[in-house]
């Protein structure tokens, strides 16, 4: 299980643990949660043509009480970083975020000499599991983002890795 | 007689026509502080909207210069009215009863530039977090040390 | 007639029996991004609305104060991410009339062309925004189908789906192909016969047409003392467009209607926008038609200064009118620049329209103010 879980449970029943993280990662259930242009994109991959329902993340949910992912997707500025927290404190455990896009990940092309307002990284406020890069990241990235949540949750790969982008330099 | 011309009539103010192909302002004219709010009823009678209304920090003169944009659905004038107040302490008399649409645009060149907009009832922040202390558009504004980070 | 001032300032103070306090957002599905909203209820009608912005304060003002006239363009397409492109162009309109510099003509038709096309697509996710709102959930899976064939066709210029970066000083980055122009034809015969569907879902509908007509009615003594501008404004019946009015570009040389609806409620903006999209695919079709050819960039130099001076340059974004008024101090870097964006405008006019309201319209109202949070905090 990632970091997802903020108190570890008492007694652990490890083979039922096993089956429930089965479950849990198969059913992700994001939190409707947009900040600025990322948002967008998490609204296209929850529509027709990358169907996020095919994954079983498909169910957005509008209150932090019935969901289990956060993805934060656009730019955190200092008056929204309270918030941010509220909404993650008040998700039940285990939960997990995801840094959706270069602003969540550092501030990304905010993260300047003159910033007085952007928070630069979310990691400041909340634990991420996982990082996509991208202003803003493409659906597809989004998708091998919840994928990879997956593999971190239950331990198995759904589908192969895909292949890299760009051939490595030996 | 130009529509601004018949607009501004009898209000003692000298308005200038730059090329309005070059600059995009069809009319501009400096006035002083106390003639904002009667210059400004005018327009809203003469169904002028506000465009915006901010400043610009000139701060090798010590000056704040307000600048107010108008312009007009039908006529398509865009008038542009500067008005010069000192650096220490900013201020200009509100429009925001004459033009309700004034207030947002006045709150926030209020928190940006630390203008005080005498008279307006609302001059809570608007885009900074309510304990702000800097006034970020000023030139001398340097980047608190706490910025992008929290605690 | 002047309360506006009342309306926006609300006080915590005691309330009566059946009175209480609402906070909407800045997480909430409605208010389409970080907006917030303070109402102060009394059951179900609304008494005040406040709404609290800069959620998302992005500095665009002070960063453009810092930053050459070339790097501010990608912040441009971060500030209104639905219309990155008429961002673009007011930028590089600017920019363009400061220097003097000329635009071939091929470059200007490919600019209106990829403009008009990203209005639609702007246009739909509004559509399929305002009817999630509304409750209904299959128009928007229409017309985020329809959207994604916009995005590919301008995926395949300019290089990315959301925040484009098309445009430069002096034309475009790079020249369109036969596949695209062929692929701009294809969707505009699709889009043309698809257009009925969208209008047998929802515009017909029952349901619908009780949810928004005659709610959130702007009056028309309320449009300029707010300063609206777009389809807000159009849905209220004056007939303002910055693309007529103070026509840039080629528009001057196309043929298009500018969409009048006189009601002022959800419903004509809801019609105008429509409306819109029908004569956005009019000026497509005419810009495939006319394409000239010839170079789509013209020389300029490598590092901009702008003699000293100031201009103003407006254009007609899907929401409205955006003018950029920059002061340009002789060096590389502005001396000031001034954003008026459509939406700064077109939510001020809320607080006073949701007085009054049942809440379930005041979202109504809301969503059909088609508004972009970042854009209205810049």
């Amino acid at each position: 299980m990632g970091k997802g879980s903020v108190v570890p449970p008492l007694i652990h029943f490890a083979q039922l643990e096993k089956v429930l993280n089965h479950a849990r990662a198969n059913s992700l259930w994001p939190l409707t949660f947009g900040l600025a242009c990322c948002a967008i994109e998490m609204m296209a991959a929850a529509g027709p043509k990358f169907d996020l329902d095919r994954f079983g993340a498909g169910a957005f949910r509008a209150s932090p009480r019935q969901a289990d992912v956060m993805i934060v997707a656009g730019t955190v500025s200092h008056k929204m970083a309270e918030t941010v927290k509220r909404l993650y404190l008040q998700m039940p455990a285990p939960k997990w975020v995801i840094a959706m896009g270069n602003c969540a990940i550092s501030g990304g092309p905010f993260n300047l000499d003159v910033n007085y307002s952007v928070v630069e990284g979310v990691e400041q406020i909340v634990p991420v599991d996982v990082y996509v890069p991208g202003c803003p990241p493409r659906p597809e990235a989004l998708l091998e983002a919840l994928l990879q949540l997956e593999a971190q949750i239950c331990g198995t790969r759904r589908f192969p890795e895909p292949p890299p982008a760009m051939p490595k330099v030996a | 007689m130009t529509f601004i011309e018949e607009t501004l009539e009898g209000l003692d103010i000298s308005v200038e026509y730059p090329d309005s192909a070059l600059t995009g302002i069809d009319a501009q004219a400096e006035v002083s502080v106390e003639q904002i709010r009667p210059l400004s009823r005018t327009l809203f009678y003469a169904g002028l909207f506000l465009e915006s209304v901010s400043a610009i920090d000139l701060i090798a003169d010590e000056i704040i210069e307000g600048v107010y944009l108008f312009n007009h659905y039908e006529q398509h004038v865009r008038l542009k009215i500067t008005m010069k107040t000192d650096r220490t302490t900013p201020k200009f008399p509100t429009i925001g009863d004459i033009y309700p649409g004034a207030v947002w645009h006045e709150r926030e060149a209020g928190e940006f530039f630390g203008i005080d907009f005498e008279g307006s009832k609302d001059k809570r922040n608007l885009l900074l977090p309510v304990e702000t202390t800097f006034h970020p558009l000023r030139k001398d504004f340097k980047r608190p040390e706490q910025a992008g980070k929290i605690q | 007639m002047f309360d506006s001032q009342e309306n926006s300032t609300y006080q915590l103070e005691p309330v009566e029996d059946n009175q209480f306090v609402l906070n909407l957002g800045p997480q909430h599905p409605g208010t389409h991004g970080v907006l917030r909203v303070i109402l102060h209820m009394d059951g179900e009608y609304i008494l005040t609305a406040d709404p609290v912005l800069g959620y998302g304060h992005r500095m665009q003002e002070k960063i453009a104060e810092n930053m050459p006239y070339t790097q501010i363009l990608p912040y441009m397409a971060r500030m209104d991410y639905l219309a990155a492109l008429s961002f673009n162009q007011a930028w590089v309109c600017v920019v363009e009339k400061m220097c003097g510099y000329e635009v071939p003509r091929r470059a200007e038709y490919i600019r209106v062309l990829t403009t008009e096309l990203n209005r639609i697509s702007s246009h739909y996710l509004w559509f399929g925004a305002f009817l999630l709102d509304l409750g209904a959930f299959t128009p928007f899976l229409h017309a985020f189908a329809d959207r994604e064939m916009i995005l590919d066709l301008l995926e395949e210029v300019t290089g990315s789906r959301l925040t484009y970066c098309y445009f430069r000083f002096g034309g475009v980055s790079s020249d369109v192909d036969d596949s695209f122009l062929q692929g701009v034809q294809d969707f505009v015969e699709h889009m043309r016969s698809h257009l009925k569907t969208y209008h047998e879902l929802v515009t017909g509908n029952v349901i619908f047409q009780m949810r928004t007509k005659d709610v959130g009615v702007i009056l028309p003594f309320d449009t300029w003392g707010y300063g609206l501008s777009g389809p807000v404004l159009r849905g209220s019946g004056e007939k303002y467009d910055v693309r007529i009015s103070e026509p840039y570009s080629i528009y001057p040389e196309l043929d298009f209607e500018i969409p009048v609806e006189r009601d002022g409620d959800c419903l004509a903006r809801y019609m105008v926008r429509m409306r819109e999209v029908e004569e956005s695919l009019n000026i497509i079709q005419q810009t495939l038609d006319k394409m000239p050819d010839g170079p789509v960039r013209s020389k300029v130099p490598k590092i901009i200064k702008p003699p000293a001076g100031e201009a103003c340059m407006a254009v007609e974004t899907p929401r409205g009118e955006l003018m950029i008024h920059v002061v340009s101090d002789g060096t590389k870097v502005p001396y000031r620049v001034r954003y008026r964006v459509p939406s700064f405008g077109n939510l001020s006019v809320f607080s006073r329209l949701a007085k009054g309201q049942l809440l379930a319209d005041a979202l109504a109202v809301l969503g059909s103010l088609d508004l972009v949070i970042p854009e209205v905090d810049r």
